[in-house]
């Protein structure tokens, strides 16, 4: 599996909110995003 | 993390992504008592874009994780024990009801788009410090 190359543009994904609203990363523009991505110990 | 957002600036949001159902997001999010969204990725095509794959069963269920759960058990239950009883049984937990094999990571992505930091973990226990996280938030200048 490739990953993404720090200094390069980031995936475009989109997500679900918890009112089952896409959330898109592109949308974000001009904010920055910290995302966490969840496993199991938390 | 939770209690130092305020470090991060005020142009700087942060996400959880999980794979779990979208219809659990609201329950888990207040279980937990988030200070920030929690996003579903149900089909963890965001986990495939960001490299994020799944871990073997000897590294992700080995000691390193056993010592890891005993640690937050053992916190649990001493955070719950009250002072003049005697500690009860460890809480009864359900079995894994997701893929306990995926992996996560932790990313920063400016406010250009472009991808400022990223922490592949190789197992549940391994994740970057909050200060690595605040420190390439704080590198963006913004």
């Amino acid at each position: 599996m490739s990953r993404p190359v720090v200094g390069e543009p980031a995936p475009s994904v989109s997500l679900i909110d918890s009112a089952g609203t896409p959330w898109r990363l592109v949308d974000q523009h001009g904010r920055n995003i910290v995302l966490i991505f969840h496993r199991h110990i938390h | 993390m939770s209690d130092r957002l305020d470090e991060l600036g005020r142009s700087t949001d942060v996400v959880l992504v999980t794979f779990t159902d979208p219809n659990n997001l609201g329950a888990s999010a207040q279980a937990n008592a988030l200070p920030f969204p929690v996003l579903a990725d149900p089909d963890r095509s965001a986990y495939r874009a960001f490299g994020l794959g799944r871990g073997s069963v000897a590294r992700v269920w080995g000691w390193r994780s056993a010592r890891k759960y005993a640690e937050l058990l053992w916190a649990h239950r001493s955070s719950r024990r009250p002072t003049n009883r005697p500690a009860r049984s460890l809480p009864r937990r359900r079995g894994p009801t997701e893929d306990t094999l995926q992996l996560g990571g932790d990313f920063v992505v400016g406010g250009d788009g472009t991808l400022a930091y990223g922490f592949w973990g190789d197992g549940p226990d391994d994740r970057p410090t909050v200060d690595e996280l605040i420190d390439a938030v704080r590198a963006l200048g913004s």
